[in-house]
């Protein structure tokens, strides 16, 4: 068989534009809009399938990276917040380093700091912390948002896409 | 005045699998930390409950006519005939049929033969929201504001698979029939000549709802009743949304909840109470292209009694404009520039535009965005709760676009 997904892809995404799509003309809007939304959608997968996996663990990293500074900054505040925090740093940096890890492993990990990141933006809200920790998670957020975007840009939704930063994965 | 900055709880991680599946301890602790209106809660609270039960299923037209028949029927007392119906795209939220009536006319005195929609929810939706208080607010806004005649609402799903409504057809066009030219922007281009004529509608409209008398109004049963100079209504606002965040994201985002409190201790107190649409943009009204006139708004189901700031600001947002001609100048929903918008405002209502509050509801609207996309669609179309999941789910890529832009914005209005 043809084992690459990406040919898996495209016979099916030429039999959709090519076969498929030409037969519903006159058909009602709503069916033809799902048809090219679906092409659109496989079409995505087809460009980032590839580069998933360098995605996710760029992406997790940059948690990591962030969760520990940010517990540095809390530690004097909230103890045990803060040592949550790296717990679930470490348990991202022991995911990275697991050669069998697959993708749901690395957005397990991250969604776990992501969770324990928010969590102690709430906790620090009577904190001495408080500015200094939403300063530093602002300003992170920026380059890990940029990325996200730049994964997106196949869904074609950028108007200036050559204004992002390139793919850090 | 009475001004509030109380968060509603603590931050408690909700894994997937229970959101998801949520148990009713899991959806009861959620309703307590983030309290909204009565008829949002119902709304919400039936949302997490219905994760376990059946998804959604796929519904034939003749189901939506058998029922709507039945809903009509139960109201008028006597046999009526639906005719030519059919679906009516457009629209990620709701499934819609239109459809002839034949019956004896509002005043049931003769043969009449009306065009009709049915309006219906799916198992989920982009926007989760009460039939009753869009039935209401429809009802309220008639003679004052150009929007579709409500008639019949089945608010419980007693009649359809689903809450709907049936409301009256109207009729307009919702894009120009000419290519407007090429211009960088999401939002709809209506063109210099078409976008000068529609513009002097789209401010008085607007200004014509804020302005209406809401504490006389009957029937807003479903609506609470907010007091000028309180600022609790606004916190009930940003807690609803909130709680779709809770509810339906698929992953957290620490900068929301640095946004959420900032929203909480921000909120400022009403200063007047008005008709708040909700969703005040290009795209959803219709107009009649020859006569450069509005003949409908649509889309009402996200309105609420609150800040008139709330749609000026949403009208601007960056996702409803396109640049001006010139390449440079940024057009509110394709009318006019955001500062010229606000000063027609201010001339056709004789009501003031508070910068402050134009910089909280710019923060208010961004949020709610990225809760629509990056949560509420994102869960819907994985849940495969709607008709349309493809198309849910390919709003959800915009949403990166809106966090990016909320983390922008919210920067330097907060600094």
């Amino acid at each position: 068989m043809n084992r690459s997904f990406d040919v898996q892809l495209q016979v099916a995404l030429r039999a959709l534009g090519e076969v498929v799509a030409p037969a519903l003309a006159g058909a009602e809007k709503h069916v033809v809009e799902q048809l090219h939304l679906s092409i659109a959608t496989l079409s995505f997968v087809k460009a980032r399938l590839p580069e998933a996996r360098r995605f996710h663990r760029m992406e997790l990293q940059s948690y990591i990276d962030l969760a520990r500074d940010a517990a540095t900054l809390a530690r004097p505040d909230l103890p045990e917040q803060a040592e949550a925090l790296l717990e679930s740093a470490a348990a991202g940096a022991a995911v990275l380093m697991d050669a069998e890890a697959d993708l749901p492993a690395y957005e397990a990990a991250g969604s776990d700091l992501r969770d324990r990141l928010a969590q102690l933006v709430h906790a620090c809200s009577a904190a001495p912390c408080r500015k200094a920790l939403e300063r530093l998670i602002l300003d992170r957020s920026e380059a890990i948002m940029l990325q996200s975007r730049q994964w997106c840009v196949p869904l074609g939704f950028e108007l200036k896409p050559e204004d992002l930063p390139p793919p850090a994965w | 005045m009475t001004v509030s900055t109380d968060l509603a709880g603590e931050y408690e991680i909700v894994g997937n699998a229970l959101r998801a599946h949520p148990t009713e301890a899991v959806i009861e602790r959620i309703r307590a930390r983030y309290p909204t209106e009565l008829a949002i809660d119902a709304v919400h609270t039936g949302k997490m409950r219905r994760r376990n039960g059946p998804g959604y299923q796929g519904v034939t037209l003749e189901r939506l006519v058998d029922g709507t028949r039945a809903l009509i029927e139960a109201n008028v007392g006597y046999a009526v005939k639906i005719a030519d119906a059919r679906w009516l795209s457009g629209g990620a939220s709701k499934l819609q049929v239109v459809f002839d009536l034949h019956w004896r006319g509002p005043d049931n005195t003769g043969e009449a033969c009306d065009r009709l929609v049915l309006r219906m929810e799916p198992a989920a939706s982009v926007t989760e929201s009460s039939r009753h208080r869009e039935f209401e607010v429809l009802k309220a806004v008639e003679g004052v504001v150009p929007a579709p005649t409500p008639y019949w609402v089945d608010g419980e799903a007693q009649f359809l698979p689903y809450p709907g409504m049936v409301y009256g057809f109207m009729t307009g066009s919702a894009k120009p029939t000419y290519d407007s030219g090429k211009v960088s922007g999401l939002g709809q281009n209506y063109g210099p000549d078409l976008r000068a004529r529609l513009a002097p509608d789209f401010v008085g409209l607007l200004a014509r709802l804020h302005t209406m008398d809401v504490t006389t109004l009957p029937g807003m049963d479903h609506f609470e009743r907010p007091q000028a100079g309180s600022n609790a209504s606004v916190i009930r606002q940003v807690n609803a949304y909130r709680r779709i965040w809770e509810e339906d994201r698929v992953e957290e985002e620490p900068v929301m909840e640095i946004v959420y409190r900032w929203l909480i201790e921000n909120a400022p107190p009403l200063d007047h109470v008005s008709i708040v649409h909700g969703d005040y943009r290009s795209g959803n009204f219709l107009f009649d292209e020859p006569a450069g006139r509005i003949t409908a708004w649509l889309d009402w189901e996200g309105a609420t009694l609150g800040d008139r700031h709330q749609d000026l600001t949403y009208a601007a947002m960056p996702t409803f404009q396109h640049y001006a001609e010139d390449g440079i100048t940024p057009l509110a929903s394709g009318m006019m520039p955001a500062d010229e918008l606000y000063a027609a405002y201010e001339r056709a209502s004789g009501l003031t535009v508070d910068p402050d509050r134009i910089r909280y509801y710019s923060v208010f609207n961004r949020y709610l965005i990225v809760v629509l996309t990056l949560a509420a669609s994102a869960r819907a179309s994985m849940i495969a709760g709607t008709h349309q999941d493809v198309l849910v789910n390919f709003v959800v890529g915009v949403g990166y676009v809106s966090l990016s832009d909320l983390r922008d914005f919210f920067d330097k209005a907060a600094a």
